[in-house]
């Protein structure tokens, strides 16, 4: 009997699948119509249309932040090929505020899976300093880590997922 | 098909919901790079159809290949490149992606739980506080008519 860890990021496989084991360093609090993203929590495509309100923790407004949103399991967590399909991108957040203070350098895409039940990772990360983030040319097989990687961002200091499945009917079920 | 049942049943450990990916079984000579993102963008008919049919690639959805009915397969046929091994592994992967799935939400309200019991704890405690020292305030109201005008 594989061990418990009660992190659910680990438990639901977002540390593996998207990201590395990170310790939690910031407030990250995601929310779609005044109802706060906990993770594994169940959002339908119709909640989340419109971009949440994203608030972001720390002291010091010179410190600048970037978020990261991305599908996983697209198109469909049994043959994920587009892992991962990148929704959202705002960079330059300061501490303290939100994204409505940043750079969206890629533009908030509503998620509407059509295969399966998939997850939705928030990630954000601490910038060295203020910087222009290219955009990558195309949404999918968007690599969060490499990201990272490219702008030095560093490990995450904060995430957050929920799950969501087409609205009507079952999800799960592929004939 | 019986055969191939007494096969699975025989086997243990593969159960284990931490083998996500079903070409971990394949034998090493065909299995992909360690590269977890070369592994995720192959689609798995990669392996599978070569091994079959001998033909080009099929599109897309491997569920939509043909059965081997024309392969000159050694009875028993090999178990790992059926349909119905291939059916199996993926209802196994998707069984344990729903078990994660319960678990992790199940961990995060236990969470969520400890932590609000904790504010609750404090609020009340601060409420008690404000209470408490807002009392005396109104015996502190004293001189009215003493002023010097």
């Amino acid at each position: 009997m594989m061990p418990r860890d009660r992190d659910p990021l680990v438990v639901g496989r977002v540390i593996g699948d998207v990201l590395d084991s990170f310790t939690k360093s910031m407030d990250l609090t995601v929310s779609y119509n005044n109802m706060e993203v906990t993770n594994g929590c169940e959002l339908k495509p119709s909640q989340v249309v419109n971009k949440p309100r994203v608030d972001i923790g720390g002291e010091d407004l010179r410190a600048f932040h970037t978020l990261v949103m991305v599908d996983p399991d697209a198109p469909s967590p049994s043959d994920p090929n587009l892992r991962e399909y990148l929704h959202w991108l705002v960079t330059d957040i300061p501490a303290t505020t939100g994204t409505r203070f940043g750079q969206e350098a890629v533009c908030y895409e509503s998620p509407r899976p059509s295969m399966g039940i998939h997850r939705i990772v928030f990630v954000l990360f601490r910038q060295l300093g203020r910087q222009t983030v290219y955009a990558p040319g195309w949404r999918q097989n968007f690599n969060t880590k490499d990201f990272a990687e490219l702008y030095n961002l560093g490990p995450p200091v904060a995430a957050v997922y929920f799950n969501c499945q087409r609205e009507s009917g079952i999800g799960g079920r592929r004939r | 098909m019986k055969p191939m049942d007494d096969i699975w049943n025989g086997i243990g450990g593969l159960s284990s919901p931490t083998t996500t990916n079903f070409q971990d079984f394949f034998a090493p000579a065909t299995r992909p790079p360690a590269d977890s993102t070369a592994l995720l963008l192959r689609p798995p008919s990669t392996t599978i159809s070569t091994l079959l049919t001998n033909s080009p690639l099929h599109e897309d959805d491997p569920n939509k290949r043909p059965p081997p009915r024309h392969f000159p397969a050694p009875d028993p046929p090999q178990p790992e490149y059926t349909e119905k091994f291939r059916r199996l592994m993926k209802n196994r992967e998707s069984a344990a992606r729903s078990r994660a799935r319960k678990q992790a939400r199940a961990d995060e309200l236990e969470i969520e739980v400890r932590r609000l019991l904790k504010e609750n704890a404090k609020l009340k405690r601060l409420q008690k506080q404000a209470c408490v020292s807002q009392v005396p305030k109104e015996s502190k109201l004293s001189r009215t008519k003493s002023a010097p005008f």
